[in-house]
């Protein structure tokens, strides 16, 4: 099965979840959503670092410099509260979009 | 609070970019190595694990380039990078950019000035507590002739209104009066205002120092003589003494305590604009408070909180009937009188004021946009000329959008320089006018100019409103008509634009565009011109009417004898010796006195009022068909001072005083009205002023003079000799063999000898007094004519610069064409001819677009139809002449062009 890009509008969802559950690199984000789809997303790491940085500069991310695993250091992002709460709001949106879609392709 | 973070972030950029840029490529760096790994891990050789990592980022650089994209901070660099160029090509061009900031700053300038106006007079809120909730109460008097007028409050009917109103939270009385104040230094008449206790909560003003009237001070007649000073009288005549509170000063020769001063921003709504001082209604008698007829009081209000406006009117009409049936009308016919309520605010300006101020808005907004049309026009023909720099900024890779925020950030940039060099402009219009004070100076020292009409004249400033309203202008006309360059520069294709010689293609489509701003200037133009034509004549026709009097060398000033006791003999004595001693200063070759002056303006009553007059040998006119004169007390010199020619009988003499036969000069209007055909002299009149209800003689006939504004006919006049009704304020009149103003210290010294106590006042010239008639029609000639010729210079100078580009565009073609043989008078008469279609074109909407818009100036003209053909045809032959020069000239350079150089251009 070929990749799927991640939806429009959806990059955001993504990064807040994977935030959600612990503090984390750009590298990680992008395994943790290759591992969570089975390889089924593909993200573009040329888009997920301009949406890191738009995230952080909105106060929704907040970073810090720490080693990883295999002793190199690396900029993990972890959620503010600000992230926090737009997440909650996200999944909701999310949730409803979801709902609607399926009313509609079940209704058509 | 996200911006909260982004101004942080923003901040980062800026102190800290070497840091912020460096965590970026390390954090790209340590993906690529980590990816690498994976795929390392994954059987991949290493180099080509790392290539492939890069791969995967779609390239480092970009990736950044990206990130950055999104930061605010990067976003002020591309502005700081569009802002230094966009500096350079401007300096480059010193003379295409002083041409735009100079047009900017003068259509800038006259719009914030005029703007400035605009709001003080009509915009801004009134300077008081919630001034939305205020009204103006009024009385509404039956009229002989018309619709009911409304008419000002007696005491009685204003108590039965509070009484039994419940739609107002307060309301309070206020009247405007002068008054002579005597004691410490010379005497000086003051404008005093007579308020209720109530005025200065109602309206939420508080002393600066001392305090406001109690209730107990409004509440007993003449029990409380107390005052509150203004800022500007303390100031002055009290050095700003604080402990001026509590000293006592006499007031027409009455003690008053000062009890406050307050602060200087606050004018009295009363009439007359500013007031000196302030005294409690409650100061009168009780006799003069109970009189149901004397109506001397506005009156305001304030609305309770959960009262609309409209129920407030309704409840006012109510009230009406109630204080009608309070206070029967049994003296007179009149019957079915009532009141009426308005929103204060209404009352802001004076309608014939606020018409010549949107007229003037209406026409600088005319000029600002031909300044806007002008500035286009370079532009487009700059953008035109960058079309090859463009280009190779386009081929080196520079987005569109880049090209077209670069052009934009250069013509707000002109426009911001043009919109700070316009508040000179601004600045010196608003200084000029505060000293010429057009709209004010129409109105005398005693004039009714009604008191918020005064206040609002009197904040005309330059304040941050008519800053920003400057600033939105300035990007408005930057956006705009930087836009359009901007959109055209960046649409051209790149390998066209970079071969010669391929702009000539496009001159025919881009002519057709610049053809249309011509026209559309011109058509501006036209209107402007019309207006201020249409003025001009209209003053010329003002100017020349005759007055009925010679107004040169003519001193005036008014003496106002205190209110008190003295009998009519008195009185009429103390003025006889002023006008005797006046009359026998060296220099002098009359002296005279009358109770008002020529020209005394637009609202006449009181003094110079008019006075039904009736025919004893004729049946009585029905009630509200009676005829009125004009009345006024002279004496017997008057005539001859102000050069008033007897027609027929005689004039006064010594010998019409108090006790003699009454006797009446009238002027020519009211014989020819009264009396058609027949001989006046002999004839019983009564005229309804003071002692000649009962009937006087008709002895004289003289020439008419404008009593009231100049543009309004003489009315019918009558003239009683002042001893045989003495008033207690009388002009006095020196006509002097050279210069009157050398008159002022005499006169003063001859008056302070009589009665040290009397100010005299209101020194003018009778020319300065024919000059203040005119101002504001001279005013508004002014400044549309300057309006005007801006205008029409703006015009030339973009028709020439339209010209000039078109011309340069062909010079090829026309190179081509002369080698061929054709003259240079063809080719000046070719490119004038393309001119003067469009010129031709502009005229004639602007002929159309005059002959409706100077309609709304028809009440302002005298004498003058809008529709005027003279001035018409005047305009058609200034515009078109100058037009045509304007695009003669670059058309006699071409016509010059050299064909052997032109044909090697390319």
């Amino acid at each position: 099965m070929p990749k799927i890009d991640v939806p429009q509008g959806t990059l955001e969802l993504l990064i807040l979840t994977i935030l959600n559950r612990e503090p984390m690199h750009g590298h990680g984000i992008s395994q943790r959503l290759s591992q969570l789809t089975a390889n089924g997303f593909q993200v573009n790491p040329g888009s997920l670092f301009p949406a890191l940085y738009k995230m952080e500069q909105d106060g929704k991310l907040a970073a810090e410099w720490r080693a990883s695993d295999n002793n190199r250091n690396a900029k993990y992002y972890r959620l503010t509260r600000t992230g926090k709460k737009q997440l909650e709001r996200e999944r909701e949106r999310w949730n409803r979009v979801k709902m609607l879609i399926a009313n509609v392709l079940e209704g058509a | 609070m996200i911006i909260f973070h982004r101004l942080k972030s923003l901040a980062r950029w800026v102190f800290r970019r070497g840091e912020v840029e460096r965590q970026l490529h390390d954090e790209l760096e340590s993906f690529i190595e980590l990816t690498a790994k994976d795929k390392i891990r994954d059987g991949v050789a290493p180099d080509e694990a790392r290539r492939l990592a890069r791969l995967e980022l779609r390239g480092v650089d970009q990736t950044k380039e990206r990130v950055r994209w999104y930061r605010w901070g990067a976003q002020l660099d591309v502005l700081l990078q569009d802002l230094r160029y966009g500096w350079r090509s401007l300096t480059n061009q010193s003379g295409f950019t002083a041409i735009i900031v100079v047009t900017l700053a003068v259509g800038i300038g006259a719009n914030t000035a005029v703007y400035s106006v605009v709001d003080a007079t009509l915009l801004r809120p009134l300077p008081f507590r919630d001034p939305d909730r205020l009204m103006a109460v009024f009385l509404m008097e039956p009229s002989f002739t018309g619709s009911p007028s409304r008419i000002a409050w007696s005491y009685p009917k204003y108590e039965t209104f509070r009484n039994n109103q419940q739609v107002f939270e307060d309301s309070a009385l206020y009247r405007t009066d002068l008054i002579n104040l005597t004691g410490d230094g010379e005497p000086e008449r003051l404008r005093m205002e007579e308020v209720s206790a109530g005025y200065f909560p109602l309206l939420g003003v508080e002393a600066q120092l001392g305090r406001t009237f109690l209730p107990a001070e409004d509440a007993i007649p003449e029990q409380s003589f107390v005052t509150i000073l203004s800022d500007r009288l303390w100031r002055r005549r009290f050095g700003a003494d604080p402990s001026v509170i509590g000293r006592t000063i006499d007031l027409d020769l009455k003690p008053y305590t000062v009890v406050g001063i307050l602060p200087a921003g606050f004018q009295a709504l009363g009439q007359g604009g500013p007031a000196d001082l302030w005294v409690p209604v409650h100061r009168l008698d009780s006799e003069t408070l109970g009189q149901p007829w004397q109506h001397n009081w506005s009156l305001v209000a304030r609305i309770k909180p959960d009262v609309r406006v409209e129920q407030a009117q309704s409840a006012t009409t109510v009230l009406g009937r109630v204080i009608d049936q309070a206070h029967p009308d049994s003296a007179n016919v009149r019957t079915s009188w009532g009141a009426t309520a308005e929103p204060l605010e209404e009352f802001r300006i004076d309608p014939a004021i606020r018409k010549s101020v949107l007229v003037l808005f209406g026409a600088v907004s005319f000029v600002l946009l031909i300044s806007c049309v002008n500035v286009a026009n370079l532009l487009l023909a700059r953008g035109n000329s960058r079309k090859r720099e463009i280009a190779i900024r386009c081929a080196i890779g520079a987005g569109r959008i880049r090209v077209i925020r670069q052009l934009l950030t250069e013509s707000l940039m002109l426009a911001i320089l043009g919109g700070a060099a316009s508040l000179a402009i601004a600045y010196a219009s608003i200084y000029v006018l505060s000293v010429v004070n057009p709209f004010g100076a129409a109105f005398t020292f005693d004039r009714r100019l009604p008191g918020l009409t005064s206040l609002t004249l009197n904040s005309i400033r330059l304040d941050s409103r008519a800053l920003l309203f400057t600033l939105a202008i300035a990007i408005a006309t930057g956006v705009v008509f930087g836009l359009a360059p901007a959109l055209q520069a960046a649409r051209g294709n790149v390998t066209d634009s970079l071969k010669r010689g391929s702009d000539q293609i496009r001159t025919r489509h881009f002519m057709a565009g610049k053809g249309i701003l011509v026209v559309v200037e011109i058509a501006l133009a036209f209107v402007l011109l019309a207006g201020a034509g249409l003025m001009i004549k209209s003053l010329d026709k003002l100017l020349s009417t005759r007055i009925g009097i010679d107004p040169n060398n003519v001193l005036s000033a008014r003496l106002t004898l205190a209110a008190g006791p003295g009998s009519p003999q008195a009185v009429a004595g103390f003025f006889d010796e002023v006008e005797r001693r006046v009359a026998s200063q060296p220099g002098v070759i009359s002296a005279g006195l009358s109770s008002c002056h020529a020209l005394e303006g637009r609202a006449l009553d009181g003094r110079c009022g008019e006075n039904i007059i009736r025919f004893p040998d004729r049946p009585k006119a029905p009630a509200g068909t009676e005829p009125t004169v004009g009345t006024l007390q002279v004496s017997p010199d008057y005539f001859k001072t102000m050069k008033i020619p007897l027609l027929r009988g005689r004039l006064f003499s010594s010998a019409d005083r108090w006790g003699a036969p009454l006797v009446v000069i009238v002027n020519e209007t009211a014989a020819r009205r009264f009396w058609p055909g027949e001989d006046p002299i002999g004839k019983r009149v009564s005229v309804w002023f003071a002692a000649f209800t009962r009937g006087a003689e008709v002895v004289g006939v003289v020439g008419d003079v404008r009593y009231g504004p100049m543009d309004r006919p003489p009315r019918p006049d009558a003239y009683l000799p002042y001893k045989q009704a003495p008033p207690r304020t009388m002009i006095l009149f020196g006509r002097t063999a050279g210069d009157p103003v050398s008159l002022v210290e005499a006169v003063r010294l001859q008056v302070s000898t009589l009665d040290h106590g009397l100010p005299i006042y209101d020194f003018k010239t009778m020319r300065q007094r024919v000059n203040d008639a005119t101002v504001r029609v001279r005013f508004n000639v002014i400044l549309l004519t300057a309006f005007a010729v801006i205008a029409i210079v703006l015009a030339a100078v973009g028709i020439y610069g339209v010209m000039s580009f078109a011309v340069r565009q062909r010079t090829n073609e026309i190179g081509i064409r002369m080698a061929l043989g054709a003259r240079s008078e063809d080719i000046v008469r070719q490119v004038v001819r393309q001119a003067s279609r469009l010129i031709l074109i502009g005229t004639a909407i602007g002929l159309a677009g005059a002959l409706v818009a100077t309609r709304v100036l028809s009440s302002a003209l005298y004498e003058v139809d809008p529709r005027d053909p003279q001035t018409y045809v005047a305009i058609v032959m200034i515009l078109v002449a100058a037009a045509l020069l304007a695009s003669y000239l670059p058309a006699r350079r071409a016509s010059r062009v050299d064909p052997s150089i032109t044909l090697r251009m390319d």
